[in-house]
């Protein structure tokens, strides 16, 4: 059994996306490596690949990271994170990254790529500047509109009107050392809150099918990193100047963002026994559309041990996704905005 | 053959954008399919990220690509960091087109290392632009029908072989190399040629690459399919082994001597089956 859920990330150029998945894919090396019964690990060698040499990049940069350690994105790409268990595959989840200046294209490739998302993904992740967020003042009053385009993603979300079923969508400040550091995280939520009001709103107010639940989830990416100030360069753009005085690289919580997909998982197969064997087919069903059967069991003697074991891979998915959930952490800062029941699998 | 290039600006403001030879942003849409193989889904991404020098060679649907990353630029982006040009040729034609000639000499000039600079040199940063690049497609179709390398094939249907997988050494790129110098380019679809140290071992095996180069894989994993593949066995309606013709020519003229000593014998009263020996020697014993 092979069942691939899809995670969205969505964010315009620039603003994130590839140094998040690279602390999620750091987060698989250390905190989600420990003994555990379950793993999760890079499915692809290039998933493994592309992301440690993102690692390598932001580890590399000593004392200052102009915001330019990791280069930007080429052209779209999945990257492949696989649950297991004793060498069994239970689950996959894929991510989607790309040119985040393709989105203001509506006929680009990646654009496309990311309407069709859209419609089939299980959640989205929606990285945030950190510093464009909190210090888009004076001189730089206007990096917030340009950088993160609440706006656009905003806009870009109310498009899809094709899905039936509920979605946990993450709100992610990125880059938010500084502001955490300094205890200023409270602050950081609550601007997420305001600046993104108009993203809440609209998410709120979705019809009962159609029911979303949201997260604010910052993840230091960057580590030892803080942001110092905004940097007019000579041709004409701006950038963010980071100091990283003690020279290392150790990311937080990128284990957060797979911690709640796995529990937001969870909860919807737990809800309604979405994911389970039907007694007359003998096949996997999925009632979520996100999870197709690609396995078939004959309901005679001889398939009888088949049929245990997928029962028993069933059942590992769910201990499995129990297993990630159980680490999601709750608190003034990293808070639950709505829908929490959606995270609840009743156990 | 149709040729694109990407690349992007020095401003924070440029991204990565394709362009194709009429200056217009388009992407070579075989790029964005999806390969599957063994419930294994693969993209053209898998093989390559932007930075590592990657030559890819496929063959999908009508359409041979050649496509080459990592080829570093003239100038550098924000903060000094490295930009790199991707260039795709995509031919339409059929498998003994010249343009498929001119995608091997292309692909044997980057394995010795001729190409990259050359490209390079037609591409150059033009931050006013909105793209923030200009191409000299005209210089690129000069690099592309360059006839320098000279192409020997062996045969019309002998291609380069199967199976070939490792190191991506220069050894094993001069051995590639000499065989694509007599060999063709198989007709099937498919991936037939990567070097590209992204790739693992497991991902070639998967998509069961024609041959493969990676710095990834240590020595030569496959050796039985160094030969080229020698040409198919030619269909019995057009052989005409000499041999065979002779022998089955002397069947048929036996065959026809004994049926015509046969009618004659028969018309002559004699039996062929007992002449001449036992009726002449029963005849000697007649008193």
């Amino acid at each position: 059994m092979s069942n691939t859920l899809r995670v969205l990330m969505l964010g315009y150029q620039r603003v994130g996306k590839t140094s998040l998945l690279a602390s999620m894919y750091k987060a698989t090396q250390d905190e989600l490596a420990k003994n555990y019964r379950f793993q999760i690990k890079p499915g692809t060698d290039s998933t493994a690949e592309f992301l440690s040499d993102a690692e390598d990049r932001l580890a590399s940069a000593t004392e200052f990271i102009v915001n330019e350690t990791i280069e930007p994105s080429d052209t779209w790409r999945t990257f492949l994170f696989k649950i297991s268990s004793e060498n069994e595959t239970i689950l996959e989840l894929e991510f989607l990254d790309y040119r985040g200046g393709q989105l203001r294209d509506a006929s680009s490739e990646d654009a496309k790529k990311v309407r069709e998302w859209l419609q089939s993904c299980l959640a989205i992740i929606i990285p945030i500047d950190s510093p464009a967020l909190m210090d888009s003042k004076g001189e730089w009053a206007n990096l917030n509109d340009k950088w993160n385009n609440p706006k656009g993603i905003s806009s870009i979300i109310r498009s899809e009107l094709d899905r039936n079923s509920p979605r946990l969508v993450i709100l992610s400040p990125v880059k938010c050392e500084k502001y955490l550091q300094e205890g200023r995280g409270e602050e950081l939520r609550r601007k997420v809150e305001t600046v993104y009001e108009y993203l809440l709103d609209y998410l709120k107010g979705e019809t009962e099918s159609r029911r979303n639940c949201v997260v604010v989830i910052p993840v230091q990416t960057i580590g030892g990193a803080k942001f110092s100030s905004f940097e007019k360069q000579a041709d004409g753009t701006v950038q963010g100047r980071f100091v990283n005085p003690e020279q290392k690289y150790k990311p937080e919580d990128g284990d957060q963002l797979l911690r709640y997909v796995a529990r937001f998982a969870l909860a919807r197969i737990m809800e309604k026994n979405l994911v389970r064997i039907d007694d007359i087919s003998g096949r996997i069903v999925d009632d979520l559309g996100w999870c197709p059967p690609k396995e078939k069991v004959n309901e005679n003697e001889e398939n009888k041990n088949e049929r245990g074991k997928l029962e028993n891979l069933v059942k590992l998915l769910k201990s499995g996704l129990l297993q990630f959930a159980q680490g999601c952490k709750q608190d003034r800062v990293l808070k639950i905005l709505m829908g929490a029941s959606l995270l609840d699998s009743g156990r | 053959m149709r040729n694109y290039v990407k690349s992007r600006g020095p401003s924070r403001s440029h991204e990565y954008t394709w362009v194709a030879q009429t200056q217009e942003r388009l992407e070579p849409s075989i790029l964005n399919r999806s390969f599957s193989e063994d419930n294994r889904v693969v993209r053209i991404t898998e093989f390559h990220n932007q930075s590592s020098p990657a030559l890819i060679v496929l063959r999908d649907n009508g359409e041979l690509l050649l496509l080459l990353t990592g080829i570093k630029a003239t100038w550098n982006g924000p903060g000094g960091s490295s930009i790199y040009h991707s260039i795709a040729w995509v031919s339409s034609g059929n498998t003994e087109s010249n343009e498929e000639e001119n995608i091997r000499r292309l692909i044997i000039r980057d394995l010795q290392g001729n190409l990259q600079n050359d490209i390079a040199s037609a591409i150059e940063s033009c931050p006013e632009d909105e793209l923030g690049f200009k191409v000299d497609f005209e210089k690129l179709k000069q690099i592309e029908e360059d006839k320098n390398v000279k192409l020997k094939d062996r045969e019309s249907n002998f291609h380069i072989g199967r199976g070939k997988l490792g190191n991506n050494n220069q050894d094993l790129k001069n051995q590639l190399v000499d065989e694509l110098k007599q060999s063709r380019l198989p007709p099937e679809d498919g991936f037939l040629i990567v070097v590209s140290d992204f790739v693992g071992e497991q991902l070639f095996k998967d998509v069961k690459v024609w041959q493969g180069l990676s710095s990834r894989i240590q020595g030569e994993v496959k050796k039985n399919s160094m030969q080229p593949t020698p040409p198919p066995q030619q269909s019995p309606k057009t052989i005409y082994n000499p041999i065979l013709v002779f022998l089955v020519g002397l069947a048929v003229g036996i065959l026809m001597g004994i049926i015509i000593s046969h009618t004659y014998l028969n018309l002559t009263g004699r039996s062929l089956l007992n002449y001449p020996y036992p009726q002449q020697h029963q005849q000697n014993h007649i008193p």
